[in-house]
């Protein structure tokens, strides 16, 4: 066999632009294409150095007339032995440590290679997307540059007779460094290449005997910096251990996890049917166990077992391979957690090495068994109460990010003061403890800290991380909303100075035209003209007591005919929020407000949401109205849509309005008009509510907040008045009129939302329990008949059992979701909950992205201006609806972590018994719903008995038996049962969290 | 080509006299110029480019696909298409029918790739113009296009029966197929001559035309008669095949050797 | 989604060209002068064509005879080899619904630019070969004709010079490739000469009205340079053809 390599030829076109091919062999799903593509070589990249005389001549402009900024400094950053210095980084360098690129205290004027980018962005693409936000907005301090040596006739490269394509990336990264030092020696600027890579760091020195640049390692070059020390801290830890010579001795290595597959077997066993894909999904009670939906399998798969999860961390996308009939078991009925698992592990290494060594040689099973055994598997869910399991055998995709935590007691050193391995427990409980090494060991305990997962190799037990900053004390409020924002991903620094150049030059002092015919507005509002002056209209808000972002406000009137006019008017916020503009790119990618107990992150800066976009009363707003003509029977006659100008009369709280609405005395009409409102929105539900919408209930409560300390006072369940539903009616009106409107005019890309129906699956075991212990059952065949089933399961005795069996059947449903109307086919659009046939958001524009969209196309629909291709193009939109759906959701995972956090503290003052009940029942424990403070928990086996070993649990009656430890009667308790728990707040020692502690009375 | 009756007369003289005069001055045994380029289509696996000195000129390109070998075990693939003619015209599937046979002859060994998967080559011919029977020119373009044909590196196991892998392959190396395809010569008969690579002229007045095909320093089957025209057709000496087997014999591995050092 | 940079904020594209640059374009005619009336072989970027043109000349069936003027007749063979991977049609690809469309565009585009009252009772009949596509095909289609025309020595008003124009955000890009072909929104122009006359202008997908001024600006700038470097390659042709003749 020869190998054969053929030079691709050069042509040059013209002065400074050569053209040659790149040919490469694309191997996918097992095919080999042979691929070439024109590679264009120019003469006209500058090194954009503000020092440098040569490249100013060169450079052309760009499309849009614009000539490239020249942005490294000629002062660069002066370090010991080197002098003034541009930086170059590797591909590894970037995925390794982009936190410390982004730092602001190291890291300037880089250097990033075409080619790194380009790998960078193949191999990871948020962190691409950092890499070039850092680039893009490198402004005086950072100052990072992306130099195309690829495209540049003088540093590129070809590749060599059997070079790989990481050889031959590297040796184009070092001609990059080459040129760049021989252009730059005369103004005194040195290259500093940063690469973990030894060989690459060799081949440097053996190329280039006058050497013209300098190499170093992360942990070398972070050393010559002045502020080291801090620096050294925050390198990621698959480097220090190489390079600080303590590495750990492979005899020293722990435990062995099981290579994952070749990606040639990985794709070959996909293909086949005998390897599967999907995301691995930790249990909640029990972080050695997880679960991945397959499509091919009605129920999830289980995984069981450190060896089966094979170092997959919760939400990995994964490989799993089926383990044989012998090892399929039933979910476990045990809970555990990472936090209280093997706590005396040492962070030096070397733990327990039970479940590793226990199987060694494996047989060698064939695919054609594999087959049978996925056939049996699938029977097996459908008949018995085993569960197939499987293991983990490739991650194609990590979730990795940053997590907050905090450092485990017991595994500092309190004698040594340099670097030591310590564990950081963080957290979500799903998630395995992670080593770092610091040398700020002690001074960190006890702090919420940010840390950075690296690595994790086959022989070691925990995977390694690097420490990233210190958030503050424990249970400091700070520290605490700042972890939990940053644990649901949720974008709280302040608006950027690009972002917030956008909003109107007039501030506060914005106002709408007074006449919209004015012509000196017309001129700076060409679209005025298209507004409708609703002034005239007795237009009011109803909101929650102290709400400053009014979204919406309402007005109705009757008509001559008899009918009634009734107007929803929602603030104009895409007068002001422009597509392509920084502000609305912000917007997009943080998708929603965030309301936690004691604070709101915006979606839009504070300007537009609580003062030029609220629709406030007494003065005038622009906004976007629905306007209907409805008959008594609050059917539609007649719709319309337009962009207008209202001034609300009055902002009314819900107890206000309905006071008002009540009081016999008030007759004046804008009182008329609410109490019409009211009558329209009862009939509107009734025709809901017999369409078969759910109502369903979630355990949410309310958090008072003590005025003046800014302290949690009191815990109250959500109350609901007729003017809340009055209010959301006419929202779902407005909402499901303009999914309509938007679907028509842009059938493909129009911004909706659906509901999808439950599979019944994720109702059998509660509908097992309910039939066993209530003898009743949840109908699924239609939203109407679950809406009437769920009705029916009462407890004459208990009024909460009803609220009860609604919280728990809400968790067994799909969420809801955005997505954009091409990705399904009508009957799909489908909103369950709310049964109607399509649906989407336009009522709460200052707060939730979708409803933006939504806005921008309506305005597109009714040719009020044209909808920009953003929003007409199915990837944007997918892109769109994929991030919005991710911030909604972790939106509301944040709103519930801070109710939780601060039900903590309430209850922390406050130890008291209450009533609970039974929702779960575990081999080794039960857990509680305690309604009124919204909090549920695990009673573990230990608290409920002191012989936990005679505890019988019975699997079928979903019955839990042992002996108190007051009293000698067995006691028996059963899922549903209603208890008496005495709630307290504790502080786990070991995780420093607060949770409430539950006993039993 | 329409010649007259005079022309056609002179013509079946001077090739019917011995030794055979042709009209261009080769002899028996020589071809006409004819240019070939290699490697001209980089998209493909392999490519050949042959243009004769009469004009006719025909492209081939090779491209390879993976395919698993124990469902689809026809390795070779290919399509003749014939500018001006239909698809179903009987000059193209004859060409093509005769090509499916003789690539028969080509190691499909080669192609594997591991004990499931194997490279199949689609070949496909596209004659731009041919003033005669093209098949000649056609297997020149085969030979030269798999001799330039290189296929992608294999990375992964070979050994993929019990446990099932994709093959995997170097995203940038490739490997030279080594195959030896085989050679198609037309004759022509005039009378008691036979000469090899007739013209078109030559065409007009052949009593007969004669397909031989080689290989490997060897004649193989199929052989073929061949009718170059509608008038002039009638039967010939038995012997004159073993004269034209002689003669493919005597020139063919000079042909063969020249195409492979292209 | 495509995570490919289409236009980087340096302002280059994946194949390192600006906005405003064309590709590679290099031409030979008359390569088929046995079996042609005119021909050409034209590699733009990398699509690589043979056009042949025979005729005008008696027609074989009567229904393509016009008593006023040529019939013109254009045929193209997209090769199944032409694209990265085999396309997999069985059997004839020349009667698809995408090749008849192309030849019903370059059909009208050439219809009214070459002079066929000239040459009535007559066909022409124009046979496009083409061997490998990188993206822009109608347009390299169009400049493989006019060269062969040219060539053949029919009577034409002017030259036609095609090119396809992407729409990549806001940016117009100028004779893309498949990689960019398949990215964005694409129109092909065919451009009369140095003039400002469109004899075609196809947009695939879809194109914002606003941004139509912007893209065909750059589309007709680009036709241009190919009008000269047809031109060029047509007048060195011709003088060395001239040089050949008077040698002799």
């Amino acid at each position: 066999m020869s190998t054969k390599v053929v030079v691709p030829r050069k042509k040059r076109l013209s002065e400074g632009l050569t053209v040659t091919q790149k040919v490469f062999i694309r191997s996918r799903n097992g095919g080999a294409t042979k691929i070439i593509r024109e590679h264009y070589l120019r003469n006209d990249i500058p090194c954009l150095s503000k020092s440098c005389t040569k490249c100013q001549s060169i450079v052309v402009p760009d499309a849009k007339n614009e000539l490239p900024k020249f942005i490294l400094s000629e002062n660069p950053q002066v370090i010991a032995n080197i002098g003034k210095h541009y930086v170059v980084v590797d591909t590894n360098i970037v995925l390794l440590a982009i936190d410390l690129l982004e730092n602001i205290s190291c890291f300037f004027d880089v250097i990033v290679p075409q080619i790194v980018l380009d790998e960078v962005r193949n191999r990871s693409y948020p962190v691409y997307t950092r890499l070039r936000t850092l680039c893009r907005d490198s402004d005086d301090t950072k100052r990072f540059i992306v130099f195309h040596n690829e495209f540049n006739e003088k540093t590129f490269v070809d590749r060599l007779p059997d070079e790989t394509i990481n050889d031959r990336n590297d040796r184009a990264i070092r001609k990059t460094c080459e040129w760049y030092a021989q252009h730059l020696k005369d103004y005194g600027i040195n290259i500093v290449l940063v690469t973990n890579d030894r060989l690459n760091r060799e081949a440097v020195k053996k190329e280039s005997k006058e050497q013209g640049y300098f190499t170093k390692s992360l942990y070398e070059y972070a050393d010559l910096l002045s502020n080291a020390d801090e620096i050294k801290e925050l390198i990621p830890n698959v480097d220090n251990y190489a390079e600080s010579k303590e590495l750990l001795p492979e005899d020293k290595s722990e435990v062995v996890f099981p290579e994952y597959y070749q990606t040639s077997r990985v794709m070959g066993g996909l293909r086949s049917g005998v390897l599967y894909q999907g995301n691995v999904q930790i249990s909640e009670y029990n972080f050695l166990e997880g679960s991945v939906s397959l499509p091919r399998f009605s129920k999830p798969v289980l995984i069981v077992g450190q060896k089966n999860l094979n170092r997959a961390f919760n939400g990995d996308q994964v490989v799993v391979e089926l383990l044989p009939e012998s090892e399929w078991k039933a979910p476990s009925s045990l809970t555990l957690d990472s936090e209280h698992f093997d706590i005396n592990d040492n962070p030096d290494g070397q733990g327990e090495e039970d479940e590793f060594n226990r199987n060694g040689a494996e047989a060698v099973i064939s695919d054609k068994q594999r087959r049978l055994l996925a056939k049996e598997a699938i029977n097996a869910q459908k008949s018995k109460k085993v569960q197939p399991t499987a293991k983990i055998v490739s991650i194609t995709r990590r979730s990795w990010r940053q997590y907050v935590g905090q450092i485990a007691p017991s595994s500092v050193d309190d004698k040594t003061n340099g670097i030591q391995n310590v564990f950081v427990i963080l957290m979500d409980k799903c998630l395995p403890k992670i080593r770092i090494r610091t040398r700020r060991a002690q001074e960190l305990l006890g702090k919420r800290i940010v840390i950075s997962v690296d690595s994790w190799p086959e022989n070691y037990k925990y995977p390694l991380g690097h420490f990233v900053r210190d958030l503050g004390d424990v249970e400091s409020t700070q520290a605490e909303t700042e972890a939990l924002l940053l644990e649901h991903d949720v974008e709280y620094r302040p608006f950027s100075k690009k972002v917030l150049e956008c909003l109107p030059s007039e501030g506060h002092n914005w106002k709408a035209p007074v006449k919209l015919d004015d012509p000196e507005e017309i001129s700076k509002d060409p679209l005025l003209p298209k507004r409708q002056d609703l002034r005239d209209k007795l237009i009011c808000s109803i909101d929650p007591p102290g709400c400053v972002d009014i979204d919406d406000a309402l007005h109705a009137k009757k008509l001559p005919n008899g009918n009634w006019e009734v107007g929803v008017h929602i603030a104009d916020v895409t007068h002001f929020v422009k597509t392509g503009t920084a502000l609305d790119a912000e917007g997009a990618s943080r998708g929603t407000s965030v309301y936690l107990v004691d604070k709101r992150i915006d979606m839009l800066p504070m300007l537009l949401g609580t003062d030029l976009c609220s629709l406030k009363p007494y003065v005038d707003r622009f906004a976007f109205s629905v306007l209907w003509e409805l008959d008594d029977n609050a059917d539609i006659v007649n719709v319309n849509f337009t962009k207008s100008v209202i001034k609300s009369r009055e902002a009314f709280s819900y107890e206000q309005a309905q006071l008002r609405i009540d009081d016999p005395n008030q007759t004046d009409e804008l009182t008329l008009g609410m109490r019409a409102l009211l009558q329209l929105s009862i009939k509107l539900k009734q025709k809901r509510l017999d369409a078969g919408a759910l109502n369903l209930a979630s355990p949410e409560v309310k958090v008072h907040m003590d005025s003046e300390t800014a302290d949690p006072g009191e815990v109250e369940i959500k109350k609901l008045l007729a003017t809340n539903s009055l209010v959301e009616e006419f929202m779902l009106l407005a909402n499901i009129s303009v999914a309509r409107k938007i679907y028509d005019a842009f059938p493909q890309t129009a911004m909706l939302r659906r509901h999808a129906a439950s599979p019944s699956t994720n109702f059998e075991v509660l509908n097992e329990m309910l039939q066993k212990r209530k003898n009743m059952h949840i109908s699924l065949e239609s939203s109407k008949a679950l809406a009437d089933s769920l009705d029916r399961c009462i407890d004459p005795e208990d009024a909460y059992f009803n609220t009860l069996v609604r919280i728990m059947s809400t968790r067994c449903m799909m969420a809801a979701q955005y997505f954009f109307s091409g990705a399904y086919s009508y009957p799909d659009f489908r909103h369950y909950g709310l049964a109607v046939d399509i649906y989407t958001h336009f009522t709460s524009p200052i707060r939730r992205y979708c409803d933006v969209v939504a806005h921008r196309q309506l305005a597109g629909a009714i040719g009020y201006e044209p909808l920009s291709l953003d929003h007409r193009d199915k990837h944007k939109m997918d892109m769109i609806c994929r991030n919005i759906n991710r911030k909604h959701r972790n939106a509301q995972f944040a709103g519930r972590a801070s109710i939780e956090y601060y039900v903590g503290q309430v209850m922390r003052n406050n130890e008291s018994i209450e009533t609970g009940y039974v929702i779960k029942v575990f081999n080794n424990g039960i857990v509680v719903l305690v309604p009124k403070f919204g909090v549920e928990g695990l009673i573990r086996i230990e608290n409920l008995t002191d012989s936990a070993e005679d505890a019988v649990f019975d699997e079928l009656e979903f019955k839990l038996s042992f002996k108190p430890k007051t009293g000698d009667k067995v006691r028996d308790v059963h899922v549903f049962e209603k208890v008496d728990v005495q709630v307290r707040s504790v502080l786990d020692p070991i995780t420093s969290k607060r949770k409430a502690e539950l006993l039993l009375v | 080509m329409t010649l007259s009756v005079a022309e056609k007369s002179y013509l079946y003289d001077a090739l019917a006299s011995t030794p055979s005069i042709r009209p261009d001055g080769r002899y028996p045994y020589q071809f006409m110029p004819i240019e070939i380029y290699t490697d001209f289509l980089p998209s493909s696996n392999g490519s050949s480019r042959i243009i004769a000195s009469d004009g006719s000129e025909c492209i081939v390109s090779v491209k390879a696909k993976v395919v698993d070998h124990t469902s689809d075990d026809d390795l070779l693939h290919i399509e003749i298409d014939i500018a001006g003619e239909r698809d179903d015209a009987l000059i193209t599937e004859s060409c093509t029918s005769l090509f499916n046979k003789l690539l028969k002859n080509i190691d499909m060994k080669k192609l594997q790739l591991t004990k499931k998967y194997s490279f199949k080559l689609f070949i496909d011919v596209l004659v731009i113009s041919s003033n005669s029977n093209p098949v000649s020119l056609i297997s020149f373009g085969i030979y030269s296009s798999l001799n330039s044909t290189s296929l992608p590196k294999l990375v992964s196991n070979f050994d993929d029966l019990e446990v099932e892998e994709l093959p995997m392959f170097h995203d940038y190396d490739l490997v030279k197929l080594e195959v030896v395809p085989p050679l198609v010569f037309v004759l022509g008969i005039v009378k008691n001559n036979i000469f090899i690579d007739p013209a078109a002229s030559e065409c007009e007045v052949a009593n007969n035309g004669l397909i031989i095909s080689w290989t490997n320093g060897k004649i193989i089957a199929p052989i073929r008669t061949l009718a170059l025209n509608d008038t002039n057709t009638k039967g010939f000496n038995p012997n004159l095949i073993q004269e034209g087997i002689k003669l493919v014999e005597k020139y063919a591995s000079d042909i063969a050797s020249a195409l492979q050092n292209i | 989604m495509s995570r490919l940079e289409v236009y980087s904020p340096e302002g280059l594209r994946m194949d390192g060209r600006r906005w405003n640059e064309l590709r590679r374009f290099e031409t030979s005619i008359n390569t088929h002068s046995h079996a042609s009336d005119g021909s050409s072989y034209l590699e733009q970027g990398n699509n690589k064509i043979i056009t042949l043109v025979k005729g005008p000349t008696e027609p074989t069936l009567r229904s393509q005879l016009d008593q006023t003027k040529a019939t013109l007749q254009i045929t193209v063979n997209l090769t199944k080899f032409s694209k990265f991977e085999r396309s997999k049609t069985t059997g004839s690809t020349k009667n698809e619904r995408r090749i008849l469309e192309i030849q019903t565009a370059l059909v009208r585009t050439f219809e009214k630019n070459l002079m066929l009252n000239l040459y009535p009772r007559t066909i022409i009949d124009i046979e496009i070969h083409v061997l490998q596509q990188d993206g822009g095909v109608l347009g390299t289609l169009i400049n493989g004709i006019t060269l062969a025309c040219i060539d053949a020595g029919i009577a034409m008003y002017d030259y036609i010079s095609g090119v396809s124009i992407g729409l990549y955000d806001t940016t117009p890009l100028l004779d893309v490739n498949s990689l960019e072909e398949a990215a964005m929104s694409c129109v092909t122009l065919g451009v009369m000469g140095k003039s400002e006359k469109l004899s075609l202008l196809q947009v695939e997908d879809k194109l914002p009205l606003d941004r139509l001024e912007n893209v065909l600006a750059i589309g007709i700038a680009g036709a241009h340079r190919i009008r000269d470097l047809m031109d060029e390659a047509l007048r060195n042709h011709a003088q060395k053809r001239i040089s050949n003749a008077s040698n002799k």
